[in-house]
């Protein structure tokens, strides 16, 4: 009776949908156990956390069969977006909220609060409350959390999705700090980051077929899950990866676009500035991959050249018109917005009616990105995270205009989508869009653009090449730890 | 004399519905003057009002008893009997004028007692109070908080969706087909935070058959000071009302 939950031919079907999330699931998780959940986007990942924590059918309903076996444990969890998990005023009290629910003597969980605060490192945000923390840090509390409640399983539900490199990279060694009792499972797609912390994988293929990896090491040697392994590494299909000189276009204005003067912007007009001093001109053609740590002011920035805030509209021009002077309609017609939230992309109620446009060319020869049309009346809402993110991928690459913003759009793609969405961006390139991406990836960065901006606190601090970049990432080590902000094994490729 | 917000917040607001119920009862002059005397008096004495919040929030609201004087003043269906006066070439009469005053005072009063309990309260420790003092279900109270978390980025989350749909309909304006989406949207992602939300309490164990006995982080005590602070408070409010019935200047009226 070692175990803490074992599924046996376990299939979950949702409400709305014909087949099964999960198809003859056997599992079993015991005390200790460190399996990484992977696969391709909507094949039930997320549902099987939610199984293991009773989660399914208890809170969110969905029809299962076959037997599960469950002793009694405890549980934490970590969220994809950790401010919906947060349910407390502060952040002590979201790190005692496990143990105040086991009526835990209030003089144990100060200690175990104080000595959980203690071990993360985040003394200094004891006291905040959590629309106060950037994402970063509330992934962070999130885990510190889970951890001081010693949980006898731990979720993760794609912890770092929304995290930078420095974020994520301090996220691992919170890990760190799991007792070795704990079963952790972690749902993931970036596979590298958690392979020395994990023990066993268990894969979900597109057609829904399970392979558990009972030793990782098996898993990699598959020359299949090499590929898998590295999904960012998409060197063999670009040559053009290792050209880093390509020189910025400069001086010909008849090609500029977009051009900023002196923008500094802040939420409220009298508060802490999001951007400070933005100057810079962006050409015709170019893609240029706008980078930098959580809440350095990325978002902000491609938001204001959207237009969305309007004290600051005479500070952009497009075209050489200030957006203040230019028709919404005038503007709108020639720069597309991707957002990072799918959801708020989303016009109709079904995936059909979105995508009417694109189904009607379906006898003409258009080659959609993906495949939607296997149950065209689902709602787009109801996609798992990958696929409606593939879904605003595939209306914003149908629907071409001279300017696209993209704010984070490979995040939860698997390895196939991933480098779909990366071949339409450079097809998109030769068209001479100008695309301007927000991306924590720098492989992604590296693979597409031609220029790239390093935000810090709200200012531009690099502007230049992606082989400049390099240089300068590598020449200020101590305040940008190469590693995370240069692409994996990039200078065995240089040589 | 402790101030409030030393006293438990639940103490205060028994204090606030104290003061409350006469003024709605009432339908004279005097009850409503003598309790927003009382409100007063336990604001300078009892209460560390948060001055610069409270003006903010009370002064644009004050606005309403005064459209509401003037509005019965110049308005009202006039009295059968009742002195005339003139101002500003409007016919008045004593009795609108006294029933102007009233309606005044009345709305001026609940306004008071609203803003100066709620700008000297701590708004987290009161849900924090119900939970331990009358056993608000844990459900609700960490559900309050969590509705709390997001309030700040409601309005910027707003602005994104607008513009992110006007910028997919290629910059095209039509209000009515524009707000549909939005608020599809807005009630989706509403939707979906209160269900993550709910997963995150159950996973961590705030389950119906942990909440008696549940121990907070933050005990926030009932003290005999409360009862004492509570009971005066009644006290003191029956007494004033006992004298205005008693000199016969109590009127009643409901709402």
């Amino acid at each position: 009776m070692n175990y803490l939950v074992t599924l046996q031919d376990v299939s979950v079907t949702f409400l709305e949908q014909k087949h099964p999330v999960l198809n003859n699931m056997n599992l079993t998780i015991k005390k200790g156990d460190k399996l990484l959940v992977t696969g391709c986007s909507g094949t039930g990942k997320s549902t099987l956390l939610y199984i293991l924590a009773d989660i399914i059918p208890k809170i969110i309903y969905a029809k299962v069969e076959g037997l599960i076996l469950r002793n009694n444990f405890n549980t934490g969890i970590v969220m994809q977006n950790p401010l919906s998990q947060m349910v407390t005023p502060s952040v002590e009290e979201e790190i005692a909220f496990s143990m105040e629910n086991r009526n835990m003597p209030l003089k144990k969980i100060r200690e175990k609060t104080d000595d959980a605060i203690r071990k993360a490192g985040i003394t200094g945000l004891r006291h905040k409350k959590p629309f106060e923390l950037s994402g970063g840090e509330m992934q962070k509390v999130a885990l510190t959390a889970a951890i001081a409640s010693e949980p006898d399983l731990l979720l993760l539900d794609e912890p770092t999705s929304f995290l930078d490199s420095e974020s994520t990279s301090n996220f691992l060694k919170t890990l760190r700090n799991v007792s070795s009792k704990t079963a952790v499972i972690i749902v993931e797609h970036r596979i590298n980051e958690f392979l020395k912390y994990i023990d066993n994988i268990l894969y979900i293929n597109d057609y829904g077929e399970i392979f558990l990896y009972k030793d990782k090491h098996s898993f990699l040697k598959s020359a299949d899950n090499k590929r898998k392994l590295k999904p960012r590494s998409l060197t063999d299909k670009n040559p053009g990866f290792m050209v880093f000189d390509k020189p910025i276009k400069k001086g010909n204005n008849s090609d500029c676009l977009i051009s900023i003067k002196d923008l500094s912007f802040s939420y409220n007009g009298k508060g802490e500035k999001v951007l400070k001093d933005i100057n810079i001109k962006m050409y015709r053609g170019e893609t240029i991959a706008v980078m930098g740590p959580n809440g350095s002011g990325k978002t902000t920035f491609i938001e204001n050249i959207a237009g969305f805030y309007k004290k600051t509209k005479k500070y952009i021009s497009f075209n050489g018109k200030t957006l203040d002077k230019l028709k919404k309609r005038e503007l709108y017609s020639r720069l597309h917005y991707l957002p990072q939230n799918p959801e708020y992309f989303f016009l109709y109620q079904s995936v059909g009616e979105e995508l009417k446009d694109i189904m009607l060319l379906a006898d003409t020869g258009y080659k959609p990105l993906f495949d939607f049309y296997e149950n065209p009346n689902r709602s787009p809402f109801n996609l798992s995270e990958g696929e409606k993110r593939r879904l605003t991928l595939e209306l914003v690459f149908y629907d071409k205009r001279a300017v696209l913003l993209a704010d984070e759009p490979t995040y939860g793609l698997d390895y196939d989508a991933y480098y779909k969405t990366a071949e339409a961006f450079n097809r998109l390139k030769e068209e001479e869009t100008l695309i301007i991406i927000v991306t924590h990836n720098p492989e992604f960065a590296f693979l597409l653009s031609d220029r790239i901006l390093f935000f810090k606190d709200g200012s531009i601090i690099f502007d230049g090449t992606p082989g400049q970049y390099v240089e300068y990432i590598e020449s200020n080590k101590n305040l940008f730890p190469g590693e995370l902000y240069l692409p994996a094994g990039l200078n065995e490729r240089i040589l | 004399m402790l101030p409030v917000v030393s006293v438990n917040p639940l103490a205060a607001l028994i204090a606030v519905i104290i003061n409350t119920i006469p003024v709605f009862i009432s339908f004279d002059i005097y009850t409503p003057a003598a309790f927003l005397a009382l409100a007063v008096i336990n604001t300078i004495l009892v209460s560390h009002i948060r001055i610069k919040e409270f003006l903010k929030l009370f002064m644009p609201l004050t606005s309403l008893p005064v459209s509401l004087f003037f509005l019965n003043l110049f308005f009202s269906v006039p009295f059968k009997s009742s002195a005339v006066y003139y101002l500003f070439g409007f016919m008045i009469q004593s009795g609108i004028l006294l029933r102007a005053c009233i309606i005044f005072l009345r709305s001026f009063t609940l306004i008071y007692i609203s803003i100066s309990y709620l700008t000297a309260v701590n708004a987290i420790e009161l849900v924090n109070s119900l939970m331990q003092q009358i056993h608000l279900s844990p459900r609700i109270g960490y559900s309050i908080y969590t509705a709390w978390n997001i309030i700040p980025f409601i309005g910027r989350e707003i602005t994104r969706i607008k513009n992110v749909h006007l910028i997919r309909s290629g910059g095209k304006r039509n209000r009515i087909k524009e707000t549909i989406p939005l608020i599809v949207t807005i009630l989706i992602n509403s939707i979906r935070h209160a269900e993550r939300a709910s997963v995150s309490m159950y996973i961590r164990g705030l389950e119906e058959s942990c909440i008696k006995g549940r121990t907070f982080l933050h005990n926030i005590k009932w003290k005999p000071t409360d009862t004492i602070y509570a009971v005066s408070y009644f006290c003191t409010a029956l007494g004033l009302l006992f004298i205005i019935i008693r000199k016969g200047l109590f009127l009643f009226s409901l709402g």
